[in-house]
């Protein structure tokens, strides 16, 4: 099958952010099932707008959004050139990589990787392409709810982000081992940690574990329902990594100190989180449906 | 009945035009390979292909191969995207997982989280046969809630030792895994039961799923799996199989279950149980559909399992699976290689092409590196035209597997010691192994380049690593052709005995 991947900046590596840590993992894996994979890549420039590099062996084009705009013909003619049997666009919202499709021509497959507050300020009204295409996806049932109730006639369907679980088990060792050892791993051995010394702030970006320099002991992450989905609270899990997710992040501090109410995710009592297989094969399965 | 007459001469003239366009392809495809003058060299064998290409394959009162592809089912969609009107019902049965396990590793309790967390199927009992690890791995299973039954490693077979699960396991069916396989989705065992109770009145009473590959899998794994899915008609489609034919072919094609993920009924199981120490899953398969049950393939459910090997591993297996399938199957033929010496002439110039490759392929050495599939071409053409005439022994090379290296040093010392073959026997079979090895390579090439391209020096690096990979599954087919060749003569020589010991070291631990 020749896939066409249309996402924003794909160059700018897979810990850049979490829709190009899922959009490099589904370019590899679908090259691991024989695919031939091209992307298109949006970006803020008119002058790369063209021009080609290759990234894992992909065909990566730069596009500037308001260059095919100005000029559709041109990007209908490109689209037509990679004779794609099925084009999949992933973002964190439509606005990023809005392009000028024609009818007939559009993506088979949107995924709209999260869901920002900034976003529903922008949203305006779902483009006719994202009506148009066969499959529309989000991560969570939050973010599906988010956007749905954006655009209640459009349906969306949820595919968690998938947890490189290999890179991770290779990268923990043994945080892996320790938290099958103890069956139910608690954040209670934590409590007598002097925290000045021990907590370092990280920036949201790096959204995967991978990002990190050291290993943590516990990682405490935005709410969920204020990102729409987190990858790290997912990895924590694969992992049995004490994962906090206070309700606001202010009183993360007053979490951490009171052990009886955590929300410590439980190892072996917890399902599996999806891997990113896992996903590159549902992906698989909804561009032949 | 003058339609009638139309209609048979336009099949007939049909067949023959397919024939005609497949010999032209044949034709295309040799000359691209080894130019006019290799055509010309190798035409007494392309004519006996192709007389045994026109000669009717079918038995009287066999079903045709046309009829084995109808057996293609349309292929469902995986449990977990199908639930738009809601959740399925959960399935009323006990399924029994048996899972042999020696230092199962890291990956083994995310395994064993998935299956005790499936949904869809009222109950799930986890059974680990274990075989002697030394790292925790029995501890792991008995703390995620697993049976664990120790198997003591001298007694351990991958038939018994299975066997050995059924017997122990108390489920309504009985799904053997493996310990490094990893089910894809909440609701997979669901979707493999649901599948083989839905078909149980077509009379389908075992199944597999295919794999999909691990993020760290080799190029050489990705091809060769997706080319075997494509020869059991797998690779998109789930596919129900039952007995066409006693041809080997047709066995392996339409027998074929897989350990990695096998589901039956428990009872069935001890009926049949499994039988002998390699390929197991298949000679179960088989037996099934000899007495007419059927079997089946599934792709719309997947299990996550593939590897990233070295070379050596697959001089091994490949060594291992021509010895198997030969005696296994009656009207398994091979080619029958002429002298020993000659094949590892053939081997070392392979071998010597390939060391000085890796430093192009993959700007090692700070050349420029090449765009992928010009050049594999240019290699190719390297290759063909540079075939060493005699056993020269190249000491210095690096095929990225020192054990490997070590193996193919000691072959060819070996092979060097024993009595001279006749020069033209040399140079043949030396010709013949560099021909199999360029198939095997051109084969490759067209998969990686329909997937991968560009210049990037990690891709002409997993490039070079699988070629080596594809070098040493060539030696070792080529080296089991001679040693099954030479078991069959009645005199006993030194290749025979040097061919022995080399049985015997490739064999072991496969």
């Amino acid at each position: 099958m020749r896939i066409l991947i249309i996402t924003n900046d794909y160059a700018a590596g897979p810990l850049a952010s979490l829709t190009h840590h899922v959009t490099h993992a589904l370019v590899r894996l679908a090259q691991r099932e024989g695919h031939h994979v091209r992307v298109g890549s949006v970006v803020n420039s008119t002058t790369s707008h063209g021009s080609t590099s290759w990234v894992g062996g992909a065909t990566v084009t730069a596009l500037d959004a308001s260059v095919a705009h100005a000029d559709p013909a041109a990007f209908a003619q490109w689209v037509q050139a990679q004779h794609a049997d099925v084009i999949h666009c992933l973002a964190p919202s439509p606005q990023m990589i809005d392009l000028p499709w024609q009818q007939g021509q559009g993506p088979t497959v949107v995924t709209l990787t999260g869901w920002r507050e900034v976003a529903s300020a922008v949203i305006g009204t779902a483009p006719a392409w994202l009506r148009q295409a066969r499959h529309r996806v989000c991560a969570s049932t939050i973010a599906q709810a988010r956007w749905q109730a954006s655009w209640p006639d459009l349906n969306f369907r949820v595919l968690p982000h998938g947890v490189d679980l290999l890179a991770l088990l290779r990268k923990f060792p043994h945080v892996a081992e320790s938290a099958h050892r103890v069956s139910e791993p608690t954040i209670a051995s934590l409590v007598p940690m002097d925290l000045s010394a021990s907590v370092r702030w990280v920036p949201l970006h790096p959204v995967s574990l991978l990002g990190l320099e050291s290993t943590p002991d516990a990682v405490v992450v935005p709410p969920v329902d204020a990102t729409g989905f987190s990858l790290v609270a997912n990895e924590c899990a694969a992992l049995g990594l004490p994962c906090l997710e206070p309700a606001g992040i202010s009183a993360w501090l007053t979490q951490w100190a009171s052990t009886s109410t955590p929300t410590a995710l439980q190892a072996m009592d917890q399902p599996m989180p999806t891997r990113i297989e896992e996903e590159a094969f549902f992906y698989d399965c909804l561009y032949r449906h | 009945m003058q339609r009638r007459g139309v209609c048979s001469i336009g099949r007939g003239g049909l067949a023959v035009s397919r024939l005609l366009r497949r010999a032209l392809d044949g034709v295309r495809k040799a000359v691209r390979l080894y130019g006019w003058r290799g055509l010309l060299v190798r035409l007494p064998q392309y004519l006996q292909l192709f007389v045994r290409e026109v000669r009717p394959v079918t038995l009287p009162g066999e079903p045709s191969v046309e009829g084995a592809a109808s057996m293609q089912v349309p292929t469902r969609l995986h449990p977990e995207l199908a639930m738009e009107s809601g959740e399925p019902a959960m399935i009323d049965a006990c399924v029994s997982v048996v899972i042999p396990t020696l230092n199962a590793g890291a990956e083994f309790l995310p395994l064993l989280r998935k299956l005790k967390t499936q949904r869809g199927v009222r109950q799930i009992e986890l059974l680990v046969l274990d075989s002697g690890s030394k790292d925790g791995t029995v501890a792991a299973a008995q703390a995620a809630g697993a049976r664990v039954e120790v198997v003591a490693p001298g007694d351990f077979s991958h038939s018994g030792t299975r066997n050995r699960g059924a017997e122990l396991a108390s489920g309504t069916h009985v799904l053997f895994m493996v310990q490094d396989a990893y089910p894809i989705g909440d609701w997979w065992l669901h979707g493999l039961l649901r599948y083989l109770l839905d078909h149980q009145e077509q009379g389908l009473v075992a199944l597999s799923c295919t794999e999909y590959c691990r993020d760290d899998s080799d190029m050489m794994y990705e091809c060769n799996i997706a080319s075997y899915y494509r020869f059991l008609g797998c690779k998109e489609d789930d596919r129900m199989a039952q007995f066409v034919g006693n041809g080997h072919e047709s066995l392996r094609t339409m027998g074929q279950l897989s350990d990695i993920a096998c589901l039956i009924e428990r009872e069935r199981f001890l009926q049949y149980r499994y039988r002998g120490e390699f390929a197991e899953d298949l000679d179960l398969g088989v037996r099934l559909i000899q007495d007419g049950f059927r079997i089946a393939m599934l792709a719309s459910v997947k299990v996550i399992h593939s590897h990233n090997r070295p070379a050596l591993y697959y001089l091994k297996r490949s060594f291992v699976d021509i010895e198997f399938l030969k005696r296994r199957f009656a009207d398994f033929e091979r080619p029958r290689p002429v002298s020993a010496q000659g094949l590892m002439a053939g081997a070392m110039h392979v071998a010597h092409l390939l060391n000085r490759e890796r430093p192009v392929m993959t700007d090692g050495a700070g050349h420029e590196p090449q765009l992928l599939e010009a050049g594999f071409d240019r290699w190719l053409d390297t290759l063909r035209s540079e075939v060493s005439p005699a056993l020269v022994v190249h000491q210095e090379f690096s095929l990225g597997d020192t054990r490997m290296e070590t193996v193919l040093r000691q072959l060819v010392a070996e092979a060097a010691r024993l009595p001279a073959s006749h020069p033209k026997d040399v140079a043949a079979s030396a010709r013949a192994f560099v021909d199999d090895f360029i198939a095997r390579m051109a084969f490759f090439n067209q998969y990686a380049c329909s997937v991968y391209g560009g210049s990037e020096p990690a891709v002409g690096q997993a490039w070079w690593e699988a070629s080596c990979k594809v070098f040493a599954a060539s030696l070792g087919v080529n080296l089991a052709d001679m040693y099954l060749d030479r078991c069959e003569r009645p005199e006993a020589d030194a290749e025979r005995t040097w061919l022995h010991t080399v049985a015997r070291q490739l064999m072991a631990g496969v």
